[in-house]
């Protein structure tokens, strides 16, 4: 069963260059327990797709589609912003890049964790304390009751990142939604903070899904990865078919752009081109232009997500896949 | 500390040299009758940059790494020490000297968005180190612009449009540009890449290694990614609160890391093949625990590593650290590295 579902998402942009078409038709499915990974270049949809999930999107600037939009079996297509509320920081949270951002930098971050337990669980700001003083010892701070009274700016990245951490499970919700939680991290910290998000997702039973450009950070947290390319999903499969078994060029591009600690001296291998401009879309496969096995019907027509076989999808018809249309 | 030559690199000769390098920070007082204490950044540091090499200097955020660059820039002043560029010292009080001579120096920042800005053309962007320094005319800047933006990969087109219009690559490739076009020989990359996408860092990497072999130039490369490190750089020093802790040739460090702290480093390395991290054993076991950060009282002696080291000893509270060779290229501050 799943924990969170949304099918055929579109989001397009109105712009005075013209229609930015930001996510054309994304299908997700995530269980609990499972840990689903988006993974694509900056400006490929993936934090639109991440927004438009829990609905954070302003409607006034944006459009935003989906035939089903599920959410524990509940559709929260159609539910108003009122009851959004309600399912935000409840049901569903997330844990977003920047933490430093994201916190309130005049309010301790014991008085923002308090937040969490008063809003939603009606506690009284002593409770909620002892509660907060648990959540912050459950990600590894220690003496939480002097981080407790700790504003934001005193904490160093890697504890700042911690305490998103905490705010994100303190309602102990369903599905949780990471947006390059690491990535303003060092190498270090990053592994720590890795390894305390596995663990709480496990103990907790949590729908993780979790939203990177690095391929090496979600390898060593996902169950499966969908790789993004121009707002549609070109690959995905369950990380060790995917990684042992890559279909799509792009997907074996950005598997090559992770450096290995035993490669030689010498130079790196890059993916040729950028992303083509989100206004102007090429004709049929998004990746023609930068692909160097393209035929030319790649550049008429847009490939089909299909089954490879072992539940493995993949959209390129070079890779024996179907055009659309 | 004197290498034999085995690259193409000249290893008589140091573009730069710090000696017995230290600088420290005051801190606000908590009242007006207390101490003042100070946060030492950098701490008795002795490195010698080679012409014509990159060097690299890892280390997590904090550790003093950017300090210890901008020190061999002349931006900030050692509290011990000194530093040398091509020989000569640097005096910061100098001011009329220290101009000239950062005529050879350049800097790339971390994050290009916040290092330019927006509003200027790429033009201005680029041709600013030539209108500040030197009295030459239009036409020549412009003329030397277009060729610096030519050697990035752009178009001289590309002049006249804003620097906010271009992603965040291309506006990486832009702050090289202004780097190279006063024809500096020593330029300092503090993390050109960390604010970039996975995908556009070898195009960016790429690039800094073509024009160091084209022009020659010496690279002061700082990053915590020590696999690109290990692809990019010669020789590099690894930092632990401001200390060199590993020091040498770089694939002599790589394949044979004497330090724990190196080994630490090295661990962190996230592959793609190494599967699903071990969620509980790695934060119990906590070989790199805890945020590190440069003690602000006076060096009370005794390994600084040792409250995360694996290898801890009870020697560790009491010895003093110093960079000892493993060989003649390859130096280590632990010293009990021997022994394992």
């Amino acid at each position: 069963m799943s924990v969170f579902s949304i099918k055929n998402l579109k989001v397009a942009f109105p712009t005075p260059r013209g229609i930015v078409r930001a996510v054309e038709g994304i299908d997700l499915s995530i269980g609990a327990g499972e840990c689903l990974a988006l993974v694509g270049e900056s400006g490929c949809g993936k934090s639109v797709t991440s927004l438009a999930a829990l609905k954070l999107l302003d409607t006034s600037s944006c459009i935003v589609r989906t035939d089903e939009h599920l959410l524990l079996d509940e559709d929260i297509s159609k539910m108003s912003e009122r009851e959004m509320e309600g399912i935000r920081g409840r049901k569903a949270s997330m844990i977003f890049q920047d933490a430093l951002s994201a916190l309130n930098p005049v309010m301790s971050v014991g008085k923002q964790l308090d937040e969490v337990f008063m809003l939603h669980f009606g506690l009284k700001r002593r409770e909620a304390k002892a509660r907060s003083i648990e959540a912050l010892r459950s990600v590894g701070i220690e003496d939480p009751e002097a981080r407790y009274k700790a504003f934001p700016h005193e904490l160093s990245g890697g504890m700042r990142q911690r305490v998103l951490i905490a705010m994100a499970f303190a309602s102990n919700p369903a599905l949780i939604i990471a947006d390059e939680p690491t990535t303003a991290l060092d190498v270090t910290v990053q592994k720590q903070v890795l390894a305390l998000l596995s663990k709480l997702q496990a103990e907790n039973g949590t729908a993780l899904l979790l939203i990177s450009h690095d391929l090496s950070v979600v390898c060593s947290m996902a169950d499966r990865i969908a790789v993004m390319y121009s707002g549609r999903i070109v690959e995905c499969a369950e990380t060790w078919e995917l990684i042992s078994n890559p279909l799509h060029p792009y997907t074996k591009g950005l598997m090559d752009a992770v450096v290995r600690l035993d490669e030689p001296k010498g130079r790196f291998t890059q993916i040729p081109g950028s992303l083509p401009d989100p206004v102007n879309k090429p004709k049929g496969c998004c990746f023609f232009p930068r692909c160097a096995h393209a035929s030319n019907k790649c550049g008429e027509a847009m490939p089909r997500l299909e089954n490879a076989g072992n539940a493995h999808f993949v959209r390129c018809c070079m890779s024996g896949g179907a055009y659309e249309g | 500390m004197k290498a034999n030559s085995t690259s193409n690199m000249d290893r008589h000769a140091p573009l730069v040299k710090t000696n017995g390098l230290c600088v420290r920070f005051p801190l606000k007082k908590e009242s007006p009758f207390s101490k003042r204490r100070y946060v030492n950044a950098v701490s008795n540091v002795s490195i010698e940059i080679f012409k014509g090499e990159a060097f690299a200097l890892v280390g997590e955020s904090g550790c003093g790494k950017t300090t210890l660059a901008d020190a061999t820039l002349g931006f900030v002043a050692p509290t011990a020490g000194e530093v040398f560029f091509n020989g000569e010292k640097l005096d910061i009080r100098n001011k009329k000297r220290l101009r000239q001579q950062r005529r050879s120096m350049q800097k790339i920042f971390q994050d290009p968005a916040s290092s330019m800005n927006p509003r200027f053309t790429v033009a201005r962007a680029v041709a600013e180190p030539l209108m500040i320094r030197m009295e030459l005319d239009e036409k020549l800047i412009l003329s030397k612009a277009a060729e610096a933006v030519e050697s990035v990969g752009l178009s001289a087109g590309d002049l006249d449009r804003l620097v906010s219009e271009f992603s965040g690559g291309q506006q990486q490739r832009i702050a090289i540009a202004r780097a190279l076009v006063s024809g500096a020989e020593y330029i300092v990359c503090d993390e050109p890449v960390s604010a970039l996408d996975v995908s556009v860092h070898a195009q960016i990497l790429n690039l800094l290694m073509d024009i160091r072999r084209e022009r020659g130039l010496t690279y002061l490369f700082i990053s915590h990614n020590l696999a690109s490190v290990r692809k990019f750089a010669d020789r590099l020093a690894i930092m632990y609160l401001g200390r060199i802790v590993e020091y040498g040739d770089a694939e002599k460090v790589f394949a044979n890391p004497m330090h724990p702290y190196t080994r630490m480093l090295i661990d962190s390395v996230l592959s793609l093949d190494g599967g699903k991290i071990a969620s509980a054993s790695q934060l119990q076991t906590g070989a790199v625990d805890a945020d590190a950060s440069i003690p602000d009282a006076p060096f009370d002696g005794g390994c600084l590593l040792r409250n995360r080291c694996p290898l801890k000893k009870k020697e560790c509270e009491s010895i003093e650290c110093r960079l000892e060779p493993v060989d003649d290229e390859h130096f280590t501050a632990c010293p009990y590295y021997k022994t394992r």
